[in-house]
């Protein structure tokens, strides 16, 4: 069930970003198939999607990074293309990869980034004194960074993103192979950019940090956007139910075929564990559901209720987990 | 153009850091020139206790100039640095090389002296085997320096007196330098000159040249080191655009090249005792160098997918262009491998840096210099357009 959903109207103040009707092909594999989604200052724009869905291709186009096949990228009003440099200026992209010089300290690695975004002077000390503070490496500025554990680097990373203090950042993955003390932060400083009126691209596999994060999420599958909004729209959209995950023992079987003709009970399965049940509304259903059980001969051991999710959205979606 | 400046800055400080530029651009040529030098410089040394056996066939009997020659090549003998046998005929003198009985020789024609005083062009052939380039050197070079003093002295009005600053010693040591020449037929004109580099120097140089193509690849390796680490994609994603950051890469290898070169002539001027002169002209031949050498490696090494790729590729075209270059050892005649041989820089740059040590100046190694200007233009032109695709994340 691949339909594109719908997404709601943008905020009418001027975009940051507006990506309209992207392709890109390799040879054969069209990779991304006519995306298109907008951003407007102080949104932070959640981008989800399996691997090889097309998530990092998009970015690069939307970079500057990578020649799109068609379509158009706007950044802050300006046309973007791989060739037109004063537009990049308004972005900062922190790729997936820790992308920096190992035989450069991290001042050298900061202060070479700014001077290619047009930094220089004054200016460019504070900016790379700011961010050194701002990513907790000033006492390590003069250390060359291959010395760097993967969350200095890490932090690092963004850190030259953030330098230029652009008009759209884009996040590719930013909080992959960080300890647990550095994710808590990078997310900080990611939701105060945001209020400060910077425009977030985040894309993770990390659906608590959309969650958390973003206003607004699109859903990308084989190229194609195939959902968007906000959380609650987007749940909304798909009808997703509540699931009762049940441990227990005994007949399952009997207990299983009783319970799926109580009214509000849409599936009741059997697992490992013992049962699982889809549910319109699980908290009202609960006595009932315990009451049949026992009456079944199934002793019940533990409940547990999930709220949908986006990751069951994506599995409504696509039939498949988002982190296949 | 200040961001072009600030990625060769990077680059630079990087490649200095690595220190591996210093082991291919000064240590390892350092090394192998003092090596070669010592195991193959007696080529080159006056020193060594080195004796030829040439022949000599004067048709120009009674000639005051062909007998000064026939005088000249005795007192050679005399002294013990050749031995001389005389011929009656050219083709007496012409058996005797073919036999081995001499190991070249030298033909007088009639005419010879009557020629010079009225001012026309002469020649005193030389005979030699091509298989024997050494020996052929230096009965060229002996050919040569006498009639370079032929000239000096028809110059003054004295043509009579050319033994006056003409000594044995002088002759051989002539010849002994140029070792390394091609095995020549004929002298064709009594203008020709000693344009040959002594052992350390030619060593030296061919060792420069050598480690040279190992050390310009640097610009396009780093570019795919950059693609690899995720900084290039980077860089496309900032305000530089593709072309300065190709320009950039590009300059670094030009510069890292002519650095190495030059830091390793000032090291072997001392170390070695390397002597190379007229250094504007020189430095001329160097920076012509290093840019044909770039574009070739740029050219074969730009088809690499990856660093490791393009380094490999790198090395068969260092090694293959030094061996057919003549920087290990001199590739003379007119053999097939002579002319292959001008299809490197390095055939090239030896060659100008031979004619340069003659004196001068600009106009001896104006052929050099065009062609390895001309090899630069052409492969650099052509690697810039197809290191292109190497921009890409």
């Amino acid at each position: 069930m691949n339909t594109p959903v719908t997404a709601p109207a943008p905020d009418p103040s001027p975009l940051v970003l507006q990506v309209e009707d992207l392709h890109k092909s390799y040879g054969e594999i069209h990779a991304v198939k006519g995306v298109s989604f907008q951003i407007a200052p102080g949104e932070n724009y959640g981008l989800l999607g399996p691997n090889g869905a097309g998530k990092t291709t998009t970015i690069q186009m939307i970079a500057g990074v990578l020649a799109a096949d068609g379509g158009r990228v706007t950044v802050c009003g300006k046309e973007l293309t791989t060739s037109t440099t004063s537009v990049k200026s308004h972005i900062g992209w922190v790729p997936q990869e820790v992308a920096l010089y190992d035989r450069l300290s991290a001042r050298e690695n900061l202060a070479f980034f700014g001077r290619m975004q047009g930094l220089s002077g004054k200016t460019l000390a504070k900016r790379v004194d700011e961010v050194l503070g701002l990513t907790a490496l000033a006492d390590r500025a003069g250390d060359k960074t291959v010395k760097f554990s993967g969350g200095m680097r890490r932090r690092l990373n963004i850190g030259i993103g953030l330098l230029h203090q652009p008009d759209l950042l884009i996040l590719d993955e930013p909080t992959v192979g960080v300890d647990v003390q550095s994710r808590a932060s990078i997310l900080d400083q990611v939701a105060e950019m945001t209020s400060r009126g910077m425009a977030v691209l985040y894309t993770t596999h990390y659906i608590e940090e959309v969650e958390r994060l973003c206003h607004r999420v699109g859903i990308i599958d084989h190229g194609t956007m195939i959902a968007e909004g906000t959380r609650a729209e987007l749940v909304r959209m798909v009808g997703e139910r509540d699931r009762v995950l049940i441990t227990a023992d005994g007949n399952l079987s009997e207990g299983a075929d009783r319970l799926s003709e109580l009214d509000g009970v849409h599936q009741a399965g059997i697992t490992a564990e013992g049962m699982e049940l889809l549910v319109d509304d699980a908290a009202p259903l609960l006595p009932r559901v315990f009451e049949t059980l026992t009456r079944s001969g199934v002793a019940a051991s533990g409940v547990r209720v999930e709220e949908p999710d986006l990751e069951a959205v994506f599995l409504h979606l696509t039939g498949r987990a988002l982190r296949d | 153009m200040r961001d072009i400046g600030w990625i060769v800055l990077k680059d630079l400080r990087q490649q200095v850091r690595d220190r591996t530029i210093f082991i291919f651009g000064l240590v390892a040529p350092l090394a192998i020139a003092a090596a070669l030098s010592l195991a193959f410089g007696g080529f080159f040394q006056t020193d060594e206790a080195v004796v030829f056996e040439f022949g000599v066939s004067n048709a120009d009997a009674g000639g005051p100039i062909s007998e000064a020659f026939s005088v000249a090549m005795a007192e050679l003998e005399t002294e013990g640095l050749v031995g001389i046998t005389f011929h009656r005929d050219r083709a007496s003198l012409d058996r005797a090389v073919e036999d081995g009985e001499v190991d070249a020789g030298f033909f007088i024609p009639d005419g010879f002296s009557q020629a010079i005083v009225d001012g026309w062009d002469a020649e005193v052939v030389v005979v030699a085997s091509p298989e024997a380039p050494v020996v052929a050197g230096v009965a060229t070079s002996i050919a040569e320096q006498f009639a370079l003093e032929v000239a000096s002295a028809s110059a003054a009005g004295a043509t009579l007196a050319i033994l006056g600053g003409f000594t044995p010693e002088q002759m051989v040591q002539a010849g002994l330098t140029a070792s390394q020449a091609n095995p020549p037929a004929r002298v064709a004109s009594l203008e020709a000159e000693v344009r040959r580099l002594d052992g350390p120097t030619y060593y030296s140089a061919g060792a420069a040249m050598f480690f040279m193509v190992f050390v310009v690849g640097v610009g396009l390796l780093s570019l795919l080191e950059e693609r690899k680490r995720h900084t290039l994609a980077r860089l496309l994603s900032s305000p530089v655009g593709p072309g300065r950051i190709l320009a950039a890469k590009f300059i670094l290898s030009i510069t890292v090249g002519v650095g190495s070169v030059g830091l390793f002539m000032l090291f072997s001027r001392f170390l070695l005792g390397a002597r190379w002169v007229d250094l504007p002209i020189t430095a001329l031949l160097v920076v012509a160098a290093v840019g044909a050498a770039a574009g070739i490696v740029s050219l074969v090494a730009g088809w690499a997918r990856t660093a490791e790729q393009a380094q490999n590729f790198q090395s068969v075209v260092a090694v293959a262009m030094g061996i057919l270059g003549g920087t290990f050892f001199p590739i003379g005649g007119d053999s097939f491998l002579a002319t292959l041989s001008l299809a490197t820089p390095h055939a090239w740059f030896m060659r100008g840096l031979g004619d340069l040590s003659g004196g001068g100046g600009l106009a001896v190694v104006a052929r050099p210099l065009v062609v390895l200007a001309g090899m630069a233009v052409v492969t650099l032109t052509i690697s810039v357009l197809g290191a292109r695709r190497s921009l890409r994340p």
